[in-house]
């Protein structure tokens, strides 16, 4: 029995696979940052924070969408699975998110003057974060599982009006954030664009191969948990 | 390289390495209690 725990709960091929990839595309990408992508005029390498950063952010919302669309999935489908995905992706976009906030405050000391100014993009990050550290904390403490997996669904999908409201801070409200992306196309020479899509490929699969451990770890621990309560019951 | 792109890239590579490091050790000890456990309900079948 307990070699069938270990073949089912063995690391599965494509996750190696996926691993190993992440690490590959991550290191390429950081080349592109350092070797590839020019130095930018104003700016000067500070600006390579930019790549990284950006990437980060995409994640970020990435992840954020992710449990959007897990929780609508699971208020009509009612099944478990939908509610691991929107936990695992959540707790992944938070993490990125906390980096995008980190690198952007290391990024604006000496582009700003200062760490942190309170104008529209930034203070809705500020509650964006906030929120989803509270739905983190908030899965933790309803005990009743369906009623905890209710709550986190309905409370993801209306959190997730943060990252419209992020994205579009900048191009309704006067803001220091600059636009990059927009209607006429991206601000940046070519090959700094190349080194932002490598990035945010790179980005991506990292992502990709976070959750899908992390629901992998939720999987087990729902496991444990049957097994627990057959133990239970078979005492009782 | 400006120290402030250095620490932000030193944040790029430790994070997602630690939260994948932290993912890693916690499932291994999810399954290590769950092999134990099977192994006990195992045991307690074929006594009976």
């Amino acid at each position: 029995m307990a070699d069938h725990v270990r073949t089912r709960h063995n690391l599965p091929r494509a996750d190696i696979v996926l691993a190993a990839l992440s690490v590959i595309a991550y290191v390429g990408a950081m080349w592109m940052v350092f070797g590839y992508a020019p130095r930018e005029a104003t700016m000067g390498d500070v600006q390579r924070i930019f790549y990284f950063h950006v990437a980060s952010a995409w994640v970020g919302f990435f992840g954020f969408f992710v449990t959007f669309v897990a929780g609508v999935a699971y208020l009509v489908r009612g099944a478990r699975r939908w509610d691991i995905l929107a936990g695992a992706s959540a707790e992944i976009g938070l993490t990125f998110i906390t980096m995008t906030l980190v690198t952007g405050m290391l990024w604006a000391r000496p582009v700003w003057g200062v760490y942190w100014i309170w104008e529209p993009r930034l203070t809705i990050s500020a509650v964006q974060w906030l929120l989803y550290v509270a739905y983190v904390m908030l899965r933790g403490s309803v005990m009743e599982p369906e009623r905890q997996a209710r709550f986190a669904a309905v409370y993801g999908i209306v959190a997730f009006v943060t990252v419209p409201l992020s994205w579009f801070a900048i191009r309704w409200w006067r803001t220091i954030h600059p636009i990059v992306i927009s209607g006429e196309g991206m601000a940046i020479t070519s090959r700094m664009v190349y080194t932002l899509v490598a990035s945010l490929g790179a980005f991506t699969l990292v992502y990709v191969t976070l959750v899908r451990r992390r629901t992998a770890l939720e999987q087990a621990r729902d496991d444990l948990a049957a097994l627990q309560f057959a133990r239970e019951s078979g005492e009782g | 390289m400006p120290i402030y792109v250095t620490v932000s890239y030193a944040v790029f590579c430790v994070v997602p390495l630690g939260l994948a490091l932290s993912i890693h050790l916690r499932r291994r000890r999810v399954v290590r209690d769950m092999r134990r456990l099977e192994e006990r309900l195992s045991d307690r079948g074929q006594e009976t």
